[in-house]
């Protein structure tokens, strides 16, 4: 059996190359957003971490200039690399599993707004509004 | 090859012309080394799919159908893959989400390449 560790490897290999290539597939979309749920809950974007079910709307200093508003070392960057210049965003990790949450918004007198929901596979199931709602104060 | 000739190859005298680490596998190297090059392999064919659903104009590029619910497992994967993130749908931002490399060496305001095509989000 001169091949048997050739047959071995090869075997293993392919095995590997397939179940891989679909294990890539279907859970990368979880590791990107499971990156931003570290984000959000344990690094925070300057004021500590964002405890879950809580919204977290960033400092007028991060909006106002995002690349060289200095964070504290154990703040995420997600914040203020490679984000709109002219949107405030805020952000924040619900836990629906205990119970369902009500989003208040207020009257945004005709302003642009988008509040957009993310499952941890990467889809925008829902999205709240100017185009969907509207933009009167609403639960 | 005949099997004579074969045998010559890989063995004189008695002595296994094979590399050292080689001529020692056994059963666990054969499945570590296999499990390694295949994860290699299936990240390599992960980016070229990924890659496959990249559309790219005068140097800019965007992927159509990122964050629609019922878009597919593949597209969604790409789209994670390309556009690391929770980004708007297309419908949504009333824009498509445009991404271009420069290199350290180049100017972004090229004349050229500027602004990324217009297209219509419907």
């Amino acid at each position: 059996m001169r091949h048997k560790h050739f047959i071995t490897f090869g075997s293993v290999m392919v095995v590997a190359w397939v179940a891989g290539t679909f294990l890539f597939i279907y859970f990368w979309p979880h590791l990107v957003i499971n990156h931003f749920k570290r984000a959000i809950v344990d690094q925070g974007f300057g004021d500590g971490p964002v405890p879950i079910n809580t919204l977290y709307t960033e400092p007028q200093a991060l909006f106002a200039d995002p690349l060289n508003t200095s964070l504290p070392p154990a703040s995420s960057k997600l914040m203020s690399v490679g984000v709109n210049h002219d949107t405030l965003l805020t952000v924040g990790w619900l836990d629906l599993s205990k119970g369902p949450q009500v989003l208040h918004v207020p009257d945004f007198t005709g302003r642009y707004y988008s509040v957009q929901f993310t499952d941890p596979f990467d889809v925008d199931f829902a999205y709240v509004g100017t185009r969907t709602t509207g933009t009167k104060a609403d639960d | 090859m005949t099997n004579a000739n074969h045998a010559r190859r890989w063995h004189r005298g008695g002595v296994s012309r094979l590399p050292a680490f080689l001529s020692r596998r056994n059963i666990v190297s054969d499945i570590v080394q296999g499990a390694l090059a295949g994860g290699v392999l299936a990240f390599i064919t992960f980016q070229v799919i990924a890659h496959a659903y990249v559309t790219k104009v005068n140097g800019w590029t965007t992927m159509f159908g990122c964050g629609e619910p019922g878009n597919g497992t593949l597209l969604r994967a790409a789209c994670a893959n390309k556009f690391p993130g929770p980004i708007n749908v297309p419908k949504e931002g009333k824009f498509i989400l445009w991404l271009r490399v420069y290199l350290p060496s180049t100017t972004i305001l090229d004349g050229k390449y500027k602004v990324p095509p217009v297209m219509q989000t419907g």
